[in-house]
């Protein structure tokens, strides 16, 4: 790829990553658990999916979106980080034999302008992917701001993070067209073409988004991509003490009637702030309280879903159909439960 | 397989679930049957049984599966690839009679119907409300909702409005051992695993989708429909490739060829600029009278640019439809000049659509067939529709050995075996020419999620499938 020389220099990880782990305050302690692999190439990530008997593939250093999606929690009373996922039932507690970080696969594969599309390395930052494109006056409609675009494309795509833009340009699931995928067998596979319509069998890569590295490593994506356009301010979405509700309009009425009277200061000086996008149905309230009476909100009346649980109270449901067809997947795709042990509770 | 033989099969059991009307299997009934309207291979099904509701079809699979008897669903017959031709025979699960639109909710944009009804109905039922369902299929007004979302229908629109799993927000499904699944509902889908994702597209094979909420779409309150004539194919694709440059995303950049021109002038004594070779229909649409207008001038200047003959633009609703006719009635015009047609269904990168035109032509004529070109364009989504004399075996063998040449072309630039048609029995000796071994048994795991047997709509998608091969040569009628 004739433009990667270029790529490679604007997305010099390291340095972003750091000003972003020191901008949100990260402990170095916390960003390293170790034995920490860096594979450079497809080929070594398959040596270290195959090597490690469990493995964890988020990057340590993207791990306060992991917190905005709910997996990560610090505790309260010790600080000590816990991994969670599902019901606090499932708190972490597994042997992990390695963080494989994708940091240094960051390059840009292939770029073709006149067929909107663009293939990345999976650990590529999402926002150096968009300083990329900027530059060639392309973008990915997802919106977000850009304080929250330091993870990877690879972690954005697995969490399926939900952004302001959902309605009008649809999920991540709308823009990826293509994958490469590491299995846990150590299979290296292509799901998808680089073309923007497709019908050719089963839609694994469909089924990789969301999954949070459960069921196989992303290792390549390609992504459409669209001229630039004025994409407005967003809201961050890595705050402290967020929640992010997708629901319907009624639920977003009545959220809203609920939030109103709370974003007064209280005693203590604590106020919520909310965020609203309309069309989509999005309502981000952040700030608030880590206390048992802010942030009970009666799910089921309002009828919203936890999209992709955002926020350290919002912790996944499953349907008992959808809890059952997950462990047959991942019982067919990961037998040995290697990858990303506790995630969705998979222990 | 193997041990099933419908001729040893009694039907009793199933019968007495079911009321008689309810069952067919006279001999004109399971020739309707055997194929949809991919005809190159037929099998004929035992029984074809008319279920009414989710509780019928999950007892009919249990019943299929109990016996032992292999099973088929199918909507309106309109498939492309064989996806509902019963390929070992056995029971076809018809949707006619579940056609009935069951929750309509206005206020959240959804709606939750039974998957036998057309689509075309949808749109209808909420148009009073400034409300349609966007997929548009060209087979709309018979093709069904469940057969969309086996098929993951496309359609002219899709460009701007995306295929069908992008308004699906959940489904009932029946899967392949009776048992009823709800997966996501009116919300859309919950966090986990993206189950819907891979249930559309994967062509009846994981099971039976009886039910399904659908996204709403705002109809568009401006419109603005143009159909430009061009002195060459290539002139025509080039410009397909400048508009979508320009980051201008029309809802529908569609191109007819000549052949599809002389067609529809024949069929409907409709006129295009005698020294046109194609057409390019291109519909933009949106919320403003100005940024629908700076679209369609943006188009223009690309069109005038690549030096087009003649723009007409549609004043009205009446002219649209006009506009529209040529695409729209396209193929069926081409029914009326040739015993039979075939249209292939491949997918390029955009830019690759001038060369690829060039090929398809080339390919034509060595191989001595007629073909005419009738495609949405902006999608790089090519139908080259073949005509020719079925009842003639060599023109069928060279129809047959066209498309696969074509198909190989579109993947060797970067493309795909399907846009919209899917794989069904038609394609699935082309997957691993873009498959490897290893993508093809992921795939086949993800199958397995759903359906671990070989009774629900087998021998379809996947090649290589136990129990097939040997009677691929009994469906295109070449062996006893």
């Amino acid at each position: 790829m004739a433009r990667g020389g270029d790529v490679s220099d604007q997305a010099s990880r390291p340095d972003k990553m750091r000003t972003f782990a020191d901008a949100m305050g990260i402990p170095e302690s916390e960003q390293r658990i170790t034995p920490r692999l860096s594979p450079e190439s497809v080929d070594e990530l398959r040596q270290c999916v195959l090597e490690c008997r469990t493995l964890v593939t988020r990057d340590p250093n993207s791990y306060r979106m992991d917190r905005v999606a709910g997996s990560y929690v610090r505790s309260e009373e010790t600080g000590q980080m816990l991994a969670i996922s599902g019901p606090p039932a499932h708190a972490l507690d597994v042997e992990v034999s390695a963080w494989v970080s994708l940091w240094k696969m960051n390059q840009v594969i292939a770029f073709h302008p006149s067929d909107q599309i663009v293939t990345v390395q999976a650990g590529m930052p999402l926002i150096a992917l968009n300083e990329f494109l900027r530059k060639e006056n392309f973008e990915i409609p997802v919106g977000l701001n850009d304080k929250s675009q330091g993870s990877s494309v690879g972690d954005f795509i697995a969490m399926n993070l939900p952004h302001w833009n959902l309605a009008k340009s649809g999920s991540w699931r709308d823009w990826v067209v293509k994958m490469k995928i590491v299995l846990a067998s150590g299979e290296v596979i292509v799901s998808g073409a680089d073309v923007v319509k497709n019908v050719s069998g089963f839609d694994l890569h469909k089924l990789m988004i969301g999954a949070r590295g459960t069921l196989g490593v992303i290792a390549e994506v390609t992504l459409r991509i669209r001229p630039a356009s004025a994409l407005r301010e967003y809201p961050p979405l890595w705050l402290n003490h967020g929640e992010l509700f997708l629901t319907n309009r009624e639920g977003l009425k009545a959220a809203m009637e609920y939030i109103r009277p709370m974003i007064t200061p209280d005693e203590d000086g604590f106020a919520m702030e909310y965020h609203v996008d309309e069309e989509s149905c999005l309502l981000l309230v952040e700030s608030l309280r880590n206390s048992k009476a802010n942030t009970v909100f009666d799910h089921a009346r309002y009828g919203h879903v936890w999209r992709s649980h955002v926020g350290k109270f919002a912790l996944p449901e499953f349907t008992e159909t959808q809890q059952r067809l997950m462990k047959r997947t991942k019982e067919i795709f990961d037998p040995t439960y290697k990858l990303n042990p506790g995630e969705f509770g998979f222990i | 397989m193997g041990a099933y033989n419908d001729s040893r099969m009694d039907f009793a059991g199933l019968r007495s679930k079911l009321r008689a009307d309810q069952v067919l299997d006279g001999s004109a009934a399971v020739r309707a049957y055997d194929c949809d309207a991919y005809t190159v291979d037929r099998s004929k099904p035992s029984v074809i049984v008319l279920p009414e509701s989710t509780s019928e079809v999950a007892t009919i699979v249990w019943w299929c599966v109990s016996a032992g008897v292999p099973f088929t669903c199918r909507g309106a017959g309109t498939g492309l690839s064989g996806g509902a031709m019963p390929a070992l025979g056995g029971v076809v699960i018809s949707t006619k009679r579940m056609n009935q639109i069951l929750e309509i909710d206005i206020e959240n944009r959804c709606l939750r119907a039974q998957t036998g009804i057309a689509n075309r109905r949808i749109s209808d039922a909420v148009k009073a409300d400034g409300l349609h369902f966007a997929p548009d299929p060209s087979s709309q007004s018979v093709s069904t909702l469940g057969g969309n979302i086996g098929e993951n229908a496309g359609g002219p629109h899709t460009l701007k409005y995306g295929v069908t799993v992008q308004h699906i927000l959940g489904v009932t499904m029946v899967d392949p051992l009776g048992e009823v699944l709800e997966i996501g509902g009116k919300l859309g889908c919950g966090p986990g695993y993206d189950f819907l994702g891979i249930i559309c597209g994967s062509e009846g094979t994981l099971g039976i989708v009886t039910e399904a909420w659908v996204k709403l779409t705002p109809i568009p309150s401006v419109i603005e429909t143009v159909l430009v004539a061009f002195p060459t194919i290539r002139s025509a694709t080039e410009t397909v490739a400048g508009i979508i440059a320009t980051g201008t995303i029309p809802a529908a950049l569609e191109m007819m060829d000549r052949g599809i021109m002389n067609a529809v002038s024949m069929a409907f004594g409709l006129e295009y600029p005698a020294e046109a070779q194609a057409l390019l229909l291109v519909e933009c649409d949106g919320e403003s009278v100005e940024a629908v207008e700076a679209e369609i001038e943006s188009v223009r200047a690309v069109c005038e640019g690549n030096g087009c003959l003649e723009m007409s633009v549609a004043k009205d609703e009446k002219e649209r439809a006009r506009l529209w006719m040529v695409r729209k009635k396209g193929i069926g015009a081409m029914g009326r000049i040739a015993p039979s047609i075939v249209t292939h269904d491949g997918v390029i990168p955009r830019s690759k659509l001038p060369e690829m035109l060039d090929f398809v032509y080339s390919v034509a004529s060595e191989k001595n067939i007629g073909v005419a070109n009738i495609f949405h364009a902006g999608d790089g989504n090519l139908h080259p529709c073949f005509y020719f004399d079925d009842r003639d075996s060599v023109q069928v063998e060279k129809v047959v050995e066209a498309g696969e040449i074509i198909i190989r072309k579109c993947i060797e630039l970067g493309g795909s075996v399907s846009g919209e048609h899917g794989i069904g029995v038609e394609k699935m000796d082309l997957m691993p020419l873009m498959f490897t071994p290893a993508d093809l048994e992921a795939q086949a795991m993800a199958k397995r999620i759903f359906n671990d047997g070989e009774l629900c709509n087998p021998c379809k998608v996947l090649p290589n499938q136990r129990g097939c091969a040997e009677h691929r040569m009994r469906w295109r009628g070449v062996a006893t």
